[in-house]
């Protein structure tokens, strides 16, 4: 099992080089039946980085790239009528896929972003009145360009809770850069990649994330972080519930990667930045975190004011 | 770093706040009990510290102080004209208490300024020890010991806070508090504290004119309260017998001061027990600043705790020491309708209740030798001289003046009374008639309190009656107001009077609302409750708790069970946490990281409050690493207990963090020793 993790961040690290944190973090996000954002500047890698996990998790992976001109029905599908049976004939959209590659989400119209949003949440879509499900797992990537791109249609914050992490990759490093120069092109090398696991031993790592433990001194932690955010006057407002849940459910996602059945406060502060930037609100910007910059500040202070080793519960 | 922390010895601005708020709750009831002036120190300190603070005024100089001390002892010397009584000394220390907070400027004199706090909370007492007293010490306690904890914090803190856990504190302090109340000898104080002047105290004087009861009944105030063990008497049975007046001059009543024979009382312990025959009561006497107690006929045994009971022949009971105080005393009296020798009283005795001015009141005279005449008997006597008041008599709170035959007034012009105008009138014809009488004052009834199972005695419930002495019965009570206004006696004062008397009775305490009534009762129960049981836990009570809880009042005793006691408890707590502990290692986890991070402090490195152990321990493993592997492995089995909840290698961890610093070689530590 352990030895499985380590096989797909390695083969997605061979691709992107020098994300191992970012890989590690995508690779978490979906055991935890999460979906993941990914927002950074055009040419990042976000694309291999979500052809590349498809391929190594042997997933169907499908792509849509969102323009503001696209309509939800170019998402989920629609039904013609077939002239030789004279019925109407449903042709399933590129939602109908377990990895769902949504190119720059923020750039097409709210509609078609909550449509996609809503498959999301429930797992399945209703056309005309009918109910489908989608295949399992079903794992989207959404990318987008920061919003202070032109052209954008930002998404509300209520469907940024739909994500259960929001990274970005950032420049490579230098060393990375250089190899990247003198290597293969990263496209030729998806397309030798073999997947290292198959469906049921996903959904077994699915599940062993359900049984990682949290003690009742770890979730005084999480709470106390959790309460720090809805308290004072840094934030505009604190972390949700379901937020919070998410942030356990990343954290356990984390100690598995991290070959552990138990969560440790390492692994919350971990996740911190992925699954609590886009969730809350700080008072000096007026606005959800966007840049990297006010978010480290936040973290800082939130992760100072908490004692790790605090009351015991 | 360790150095910086004491180097702020010099006191901070909110450090000032609290104190001068302290001192001010501790110092304010002291302030009402001495002289004026010396709120004017008070407030000069004040305004003097606030101005130093501020940077307007300096720090006084020896001289300046000197000479401020020379003035405040003057003027407190003149104030006691010379005298050094408790108030002067008292009020020696509030100035130096005061003045002190001109030379505050460190953290010990803050220290000080507090201690001496908690000193003029206990001498507060000396003046009053009633509930409220009591519960406004806690108070100034409550903001001394807040005050005292200011001294201590380099942060901020909500005052909420602050108070909260000064409660906390208190309450801490509770146990060891009624500890030290129970069992800490009671000594005698060694000063006797002056009556103290202003309040001028209500109740009978040692004489008796018209009209002295009726003021007395129109003042409000409580006489005493009683609790009876055991059986209760009617309350139209219960005449407290106080003063016994045997000395007529024409106008009032007095007692004869000079040499009565002086009666043996009994011990309470030789009583039997099971007796019908007796009453055992607890008298509760509020202060009236005289030397008579009252009891019920007739009195057998009466206990003062510290003073002296006397009993004479006329059973007028004194003690050596006048009521300045509450006084509680036990006493038992046997039930009886008459008292004293029944065949024969001796001649001085006989003189004295035969003895009336011849020139007063001939009509009297006059009615009496008509009687007599008639040779009627005693009894006969005394029964014509009440069918007399059955006539056309008005008992009243108001009465008439009467002129200089005052009884000839009473009786034949203005027929308008109050008890002691019938008493009196009635002891005269008896006397004339050659029947061996006297007046007795005192208080008959007493309102039961629901609350507290307890008699109030009011001092509306003043009365005077009259007593006979009849061969063959001895002295006998006869109550001529009974025989004018028999609801008096039966229902008390209020069914005897008009509704326009009433007014007049105990200040209006009579109109007042149920509810009213109702909450008077309950909050006279707590007072009565405070008084019983806290104020007058004397030394003889003391002896008889501690005899009932340990079985003996020996010194050796009672320092032998509190040892084994305190020796018990402290076991207890100590194995109730080592079990707690043993079943939750958590705890234990927590406190040997905690030491593991403050002995990698001494080495330099510090954790911030939101770094995790294994962080922590990877950071310390970089700085030292000849230290790497011990830390990592010791982060590692605390993560494992912490948060996986497999404690197996507690032991392990407690042996690793124990060692810790050893793990380093000699240069390390010497090294690090030397930057410290």
């Amino acid at each position: 099992m352990d030895l499985v993790i380590n096989r797909i961040i390695d083969q997605v690290g061979q691709v992107l080089l020098g994300k191992e944190h970012q890989v590690k973090l995508s690779i978490a996000c979906l055991l935890a039946r999460g979906h993941l954002l990914i927002e950074d500047l055009p040419g990042m890698g976000k694309t291999t980085l979500a052809h590349c996990l498809a391929a190594t998790l042997g997933l169907d992976y499908d792509r849509v790239q969102f323009t503001s001109d696209l309509l939800p029905a170019d998402i989920l599908g629609v039904s013609i009528f077939d002239r030789n049976s004279s019925v109407f004939q449903f042709h399933p959209g590129p939602v109908f896929t377990q990895v769902l590659l949504a190119d720059e989400i923020n750039r097409s119209t709210p509609k078609t972003q909550s449509a996609l949003l809503e498959a999301m949440e429930e797992g399945q879509v209703t056309i005309e009145g009918e109910t489908r499900e989608l295949p399992t797992p079903f794992f989207v990537i959404a990318t987008q360009n920061p919003a202070t791109q032109s052209g954008t249609f930002p998404l509300p914050e209520s469907q940024l809770d739909r994500f259960l992490m929001r990274v970005s990759l950032g420049y490579p490093s230098e060393s990375s850069e250089m190899a990247l120069f003198k290597g293969v092109d990263s496209r030729a090398i998806i397309k030798t990649i073999k997947p290292v696991v198959s469906l049921p031993v996903l959904s077994r790592l699915q599940d062993a994330v359900n049984d990682v433990r949290a003690t009742d001194q770890l979730l005084s932690y999480l709470q106390r972080l959790v309460s720090a955010t809805r308290m004072g006057d840094k934030f505009i407002h604190g972390l949700s519930p379901r937020g919070a849940l998410a942030w356990l459910r990343a954290a356990k996602a984390w100690a598995l990667i991290h070959q552990r059945d138990y969560v440790v406060p390492d692994d919350i502060q971990a996740v911190m930045p992925a699954v609590v930037g886009h969730r809350i609100r700080s008072v000096e910007r007026g606005n959800v975190m966007h840049d990297s910059a006010g978010q480290d500040s936040m973290f800082d202070y939130l992760l100072k004011t908490v004692d790790v080793l605090g009351a015991t519960a | 770093m360790q150095a910086s922390l004491h180097d702020k010895k010099w006191i901070r601005h909110e450090n000032l706040v609290w104190i001068m708020i302290a001192q001010a709750l501790a110092i304010f009831p002291l302030l009402l009990q001495l002289p004026i002036w010396l709120w004017a120190v008070w407030l000069i300190a004040i305004v003097w510290r606030v101005q130093i603070h501020r940077g307007h005024l300096s720090f006084p100089s020896t001289l300046v102080k000197a000479i401020a001390a020379g003035v405040v002892v003057t003027g407190l010397l003149l104030s006691f004209s010379l005298q050094f009584n408790v108030h002067a000394l008292i009020g020696m220390f509030f100035c130096a208490y005061v003045l002190k907070l001109i030379e505050f400027r460190t953290k010990r004199d803050g220290l000080l300024l507090v201690f001496l706090g908690f000193f003029a909370v206990a001498s507060q007492f000396l003046f009053t020890q009633s509930m409220v007293a009591a519960f406004y010490g806690f108070i100034t306690c409550l903001v001394l010991v807040a005050a005292w904890k200011a001294l201590y914090l380099d942060r901020p803190e909500k005052t909420s806070v602050k108070l909260r856990s000064s409660f906390v504190l208190l309450l801490h302090a509770t146990p060891l508090m009624i500890l030290f109340f129970i069992v800490m000898p009671r000594v005698e104080p060694l000063w006797s504290l002056p009556a103290l002047g202003g309040s001028a105290k209500t109740g009978f004087s040692d004489e008796m004119s018209p009209g002295d009861v009726g003021r007395l009944v129109k003042s409000s105030g409580t006489a005493f309260r009683v609790e009876f063990d055991g059986a209760e008497p009617e309350s139209s049975a219960m005449y407290w017998r106080g003063l016994v007046l045997d000395y007529f001059d024409g106008r009032s009543w007095k007692v004869y001061p000079r040499g009565q024979k002086v009666q043996q009382l009994t011990a309470s312990d030789s009583i039997g027990e099971s007796s019908n025959s007796y009453y055992r009561y607890t008298v509760t006497m509020e202060p009236h600043d005289q030397h008579w107690l009252f009891s019920l006929v007739a009195p057998i045994s009466v206990v003062v705790v510290g003073d002296e009971v006397r009993l004479d022949q006329r059973l007028f009971l004194t003690t050596k020491n006048p009521a300045t105080k509450q006084v509680q005393y036990r006493a038992v009296s046997q039930l009886s309708d008459s008292h004293g020798p029944q065949s024969f009283l001796d001649e001085k005795t006989l003189a004295e209740n035969l003895l009336i001015p011849e020139s007063l009141n001939p009509k009297t005279q006059k009615q009496v030798s008509a009687w007599l005449d008639e040779a009627l008997q005693p009894s006969q006597i005394i029964l014509r001289a009440l069918s007399l008041y059955q006539e056309s008599f008005y008992y009243t709170l108001e009465p008439p003046l009467l002129g200089r035959h005052s009884i000839d007034d009473f009786l034949f012009t203005t027929q308008q009374g109050f008890c002691e105008h019938f008493a009196s009138s009635f002891v005269f014809m008896m006397r004339a008639a050659g029947i061996p009488s006297r007046v007795v004052a005192g208080y008959l009834g007493g309102k039961k309190n629901p609350v507290q199972d307890y008699f109030i005695v009011n001092q509306s419930d003043a009365h005077a009656w009259a007593e006979v002495w009849l061969e063959g019965v001895g002295w006998q009570r006869v109550d001529p107001t009974a025989a004018v206004s028999p609801e008096r006696v039966e229902n008390g004062i209020a069914d005897a009077l008009s509704e326009s008397d009433l007014q007049l009775v105990g200040s209006g305490a009579y109109g007042e609302f149920p509810w009213m009534k109702s909450l008077r009762q309950r909050v006279d129960a707590v007072g009565y409750v405070w008084n019983r049981w806290v104020v007058s836990y004397d030394r003889q009570s003391q002896k008889g708790v501690l005899e009932k809880i340990f079985g003996g009042a020996e010194p050796w005793r009672i320092a032998m069970i509190v040892v084994i006691a305190s020796l018990a408890l402290g076991l207890a707590l100590f194995l109730y946490f080592y079990l707690i502990n043993r079943k939750r290692p958590l705890p234990i986890a927590i406190r040997l990281i905690d030491k593991f991070i403050r002995k990698a402090e001494n080495l330099g490195i510090k954790r911030s409050q939101g770094e995790t152990v294994s962080s922590f321990a990877r950071r310390v493993a970089v700085e030292r690493p000849e230290l790497a592997q011990s830390t990592l492995a010791l982060a590692a089995m605390f993560d494992r207990i912490a948060y996986r909840g497999d404690v197996s290698d507690l032991d392990k961890l407690r042996n690793l963090i124990g060692d810790f610093p050893k793990m380093t070689n000699k240069y390390f530590l010497i090294k690090s020793s030397v930057n410290r």
